[in-house]
C-alpha cells in the first residue's frame, strides 16, 4: 500500500501548532493567577498591618488622653473626656472586628486581644466619678499599676498578631514560589515535548520529501530518456521514410520507366511493320501506345512527388524550382519563390531538409490556410542558412501545430541537423514558418549527432 | 551516319538501336554509363550521341558537356523522362540540339536526327510546349518589351554563335575578331538582355527562335 506521508505530515505539524497554542494560552493563565495570587497576598497583608497600627496608635492615644485628664484638675471637662474616651473605644472595637473579618486563622489570638482590650477600657470606667484630690493623690499610682499593664499586655498581643500575620504572609509566599515553580517545570516539559514532535515530524517530512525527490527524478530521467528514443525513433522513421520515397522514385524511374519505354518502341515497331496489316490491329496498336504514354506520365509524376530527381541531379536550387512551377501549376495560386546564396555544394541530408520543408509548408498554406499568395525565401549567407515560407492564409491553428505529422517531420529533421523551426503569423498576416540550419562545416562541432 | 548509343537500360539500347538500323543509321558504340560513353566517344569519333540523361556514373547531360570539348564535336540528341525546364535547358546549355522525350521516341527519333545533321534544334512536342509556356511566363514576369532591339548586329551575330554551343575561342576564329572582343560582346549582350550564364543564353535564343 502506498503511504500517504502528507497525511502524516499535516496531523504531525497540526497538532504541533495546536501543542504551542495551548501551552502557550495556558501558561499566560497560569502566570496571570500566580500574578494575581501575589497582589491579593500583599494587599491582605497591608491591610492588617494598617489595622494593627491604627489599634496601637489608639491605645496608645487613649493612654495619653487618660494621663491629660488626670492631670486637668477642674471638673466641669469630665463628661467630654468621657465621651472622647468612648469614641476611641468604639472605635477600637470597630478595628478588632475589621481584623477578625480579616483573620483567617489565629482567632483564639484576636479573641485574646479582645478580651485584653475589654480590660484595658474597662479599667477607665471608675475614673471618671474621681474627685479633684482623688486625681491627685492615686493617678499616679493608678496609671502605674493600673492601665500600663493592661496597655503593654493589649499591645503585647498586637505584636504577636504582627508576627503571625508577617509568618502568614511568609508561607503564602513560599506556597506562591512553589506553584510558580511547578508552573515552570510543567512549562519546560511542554517545550521539549514539543520540540520532540517537531523533530519527529521534521525528520518523517525530510526522509519522505527525499524519497519523493528521487522518485520524480527517476521518473525525469526515464520521461527524458523516453523522449530520446522518441526523438529517434521519430528521426529514423523520417530518415526511413525519405530512403523508401527515395528507392520507390529510382525504381520507377529506373526500371518502370524504361521498360515502359522499351514498350512503346515495340508497339511503334509493330507499327512500322510493312505489309498487310488488320485495321483492328493498327487500332489495338495506336490504343496500346496511347495507354503506355498515360501509364508512363503518371510513372514519372509519381516518381517526382515522391522525390524529385532535381534534388540528386540539380541541386536544391532547380528542386525548389521545379517544386513552384509544379505547385502554381496544380494549384494556381501565386507563388514567389527568392533564393540567395550558392546551394550547389549542399549535402544530401541539408537539400532533403530545406525541399521537404518548404514542400510542406506550401502544402499546409493551400490546405490549411487557403492561401492565394505565398513567398519562399532561401538564404544562405555566411554560416547560416535561413529558409522562410509565408502565406496569406487564415493562419495556423496552434492546437493543430503539434499533431501534424508532417510539421512534426520537418521539426525532426531540422532537428537532426541543430537547426530551429519557427511558425508564427508572418508579414502577410498569414502563416510563416521559418527555419534556421548551421550551415554544413560547422556542424560536427556544434551537435552532436544523434545515435542510431 | 555514324552514332554512339548510351543509356543504362540494355532494353531501351536494343529498341533504339533496331530504330537506328530501319532508319539506316550506324551504331558504332554501346555505352550502359556515362563514363563509358565519354570513353567509346573519344575512341570512336562518332557524328552523333544518343544520350540518356540519368545514367550511373556520369549523367548525359555531363557527357554532352564533355564532348563538346572534343576538336569535332558530335551532334547530341538528349533523351529524357522529364520535360521539365530544368533538364532542358541544362541540356541545351551542355551542347545538345535535340530534346526527346523517351516515350515519344520512336516517333521523334528520325526527325531529330535529320535536323540536328542538318545544324537545328528539335524538340518533342511535349517539351515545345514547355519552353512556350516558360516563355509565355517570362513574357508575364519580364513585361512584353523586348530588348533584343537593343543589341547590335555584332553582338547578335555573337548570341547565336554563343548559344549554338560554341566556345570564346570558336566564335572569336568564325568572326576573325579578338576574344577579348567577344567577351565585351558577350558581357555588354547579357546585360543588355539580363541573361546570367550560358543555359539562359540559350534558353533565350531558343525562345526568340534564334538558332531554330
Amino acid at each position: 500500500m502506498r503511504v500517504r506521508t502528507w497525511y502524516v505530515a499535516a496531523l504531525g505539524l497540526g497538532g504541533l501548532l495546536v501543542l504551542i497554542a495551548v501551552s502557550m494560552l495556558a501558561s499566560a493563565g497560569k502566570a496571570q493567577e500566580i500574578y494575581a495570587e501575589l497582589d491579593r497576598l500583599n494587599a491582605h497583608h497591608q491591610e492588617m498591618d494598617a489595622k494593627l497600627r491604627r489599634l496601637r496608635s489608639d491605645v496608645n492615644l487613649s493612654g495619653i488622653f487618660v494621663r491629660d485628664y488626670l492631670l486637668d484638675i477642674s471638673r466641669e471637662h469630665a463628661p467630654e473626656y468621657r465621651e472622647r474616651l468612648a469614641e476611641f473605644r468604639n472605635t477600637n472595637t470597630v478595628t478588632v472586628a475589621e481584623l477578625r473579618s480579616l483573620v483567617e486563622l489565629h482567632h483564639d489570638q484576636i479573641q485574646k486581644l479582645e478580651a485584653s482590650l475589654d480590660d484595658y477600657w474597662a479599667t477607665f470606667d471608675p475614673l471618671f466619678d474621681w474627685t479633684v484630690s482623688e486625681k491627685i493623690f492615686r493617678s499616679a499610682t493608678f496609671l502605674r499599676q493600673e492601665v500600663v499593664p493592661r496597655r503593654e499586655a493589649a499591645l503585647a498581643i498586637a505584636q504577636q498578631i504582627e508576627e503571625l500575620n508577617n509568618a502568614n504572609l511568609a508561607e503564602q509566599q513560599a506556597e506562591v514560589t512553589r506553584k510558580e515553580a511547578t508552573f515552570r517545570s510543567d512549562l519546560r516539559r511542554l517545550l521539549w515535548e514539543s520540540l520532540l514532535l517537531g523533530l519527529v515530524v521534521a525528520i518523517t517530512v525530510v526522509l519522505r520529501l527525499r524519497v519523493l525527490e528521487r522518485r520524480s527524478e527517476e521518473q525525469r530521467a526515464l520521461a527524458e530518456d523516453a523522449e530520446d528514443q522518441m526523438r529517434q525513433l521519430s528521426q529514423q522513421l523520417v530518415a526511413m521514410q525519405e530512403e523508401e520515397r527515395k528507392n520507390l522514385s529510382r525504381e520507377l524511374h529506373d526500371h518502370v520507366a524504361q521498360v515502359l519505354t522499351g514498350l512503346r518502341m515495340e508497339l511503334g515497331r509493330i507499327e512500322r511493320t510493312k505489309g498487310p496489316v488488320d485495321a483492328h490491329i493498327i487500332a489495338a496498336v495506336a490504343e496500346a501506345k496511347n495507354l503506355v504514354d498515360s501509364l508512363f506520365r503518371t510513372v514519372r509524376d509519381l516518381a517526382l512527388g515522391l522525390r524529385p530527381s532535381m534534388l540528386d541531379d540539380f541541386g536544391l536550387q532547380a528542386a525548389l524550382e521545379w517544386h513552384v512551377r509544379d505547385f502554381i501549376a496544380r494549384y494556381g495560386v501565386n507563388v514567389e519563390l527568392k533564393m540567395k546564396g550558392d546551394f550547389s555544394a549542399l549535402p544530401e541530408r541539408y537539400r532533403t531538409c530545406v525541399y521537404r520543408a518548404v514542400q510542406e509548408a506550401l502544402t499546409n498554406s493551400i490546405r490549411h490556410a487557403k492561401a492565394h499568395s505565398i513567398e519562399v525565401d532561401v538564404i544562405g549567407q555566411g554560416d547560416c542558412l535561413e529558409v522562410s515560407v509565408s502565406d496569406d492564409g487564415v493562419g495556423i491553428d496552434p492546437a493543430r501545430r503539434h499533431s501534424g505529422l508532417g510539421l512534426r517531420g520537418i521539426e525532426e529533421r531540422v532537428k537532426e541537423l541543430c537547426g530551429t523551426v519557427m511558425i508564427g503569423s508572418g508579414p502577410k498576416a498569414g502563416t510563416t514558418l521559418a527555419i534556421q540550419l548551421p550551415w554544413p562545416g560547422a556542424i560536427e562541432v556544434a551537435c552532436a549527432p544523434v545515435a542510431g | 551516319m555514324r552514332l554512339l548509343l548510351a543509356d543504362d537500360h540494355g532494353i531501351v539500347r536494343r529498341g533504339l538501336r533496331s530504330l537506328l538500323e530501319e532508319e539506316g543509321h550506324t551504331v558504332v558504340a554501346e555505352a550502359a554509363d556515362g563514363l563509358e560513353a565519354v570513353r567509346l566517344c573519344e575512341e570512336h569519333r562518332p557524328d552523333l550521341l544518343i544520350l540518356d540523361i540519368a545514367m550511373p556514373k556520369l549523367n548525359g547531360i555531363e557527357v554532352a558537356a564533355r564532348a563538346q570539348k572534343l576538336d569535332r564535336a558530335p551532334g547530341v540528341i538528349m533523351l529524357s523522362m522529364h520535360a521539365d525546364e530544368s533538364y532542358i535547358i541544362r541540356a541545351l546549355a551542355a551542347g545538345a540540339r535535340a530534346y526527346l522525350l523517351k516515350n515519344a521516341t520512336d516517333e521523334d527519333l528520325a526527325p531529330a536526327i535529320r535536323a540536328v545533321v542538318s545544324g537545328k534544334p528539335f524538340f518533342s512536342p511535349a517539351v515545345t510546349a514547355v519552353l512556350v509556356e516558360d516563355y509565355m511566363r517570362t513574357l508575364k514576369t519580364r513585361g512584353l518589351t523586348d530588348s533584343y532591339h537593343l543589341l547590335t548586329d555584332r553582338e547578335k551575330e555573337v548570341l547565336q554563335l554563343l548559344a549554338e554551343g560554341r566556345s570564346n575561342k570558336e566564335v572569336a576564329t568564325l568572326l576573325d575578331v579578338g576574344v577579348s572582343t567577344v567577351e565585351t560582346h558577350r558581357s555588354n549582350l547579357m546585360q543588355k538582355l539580363d541573361l546570367h550564364n550560358t543555359a539562359e543564353i540559350v534558353l533565350y535564343a531558343v525562345r526568340k527562335g534564334v538558332i531554330s
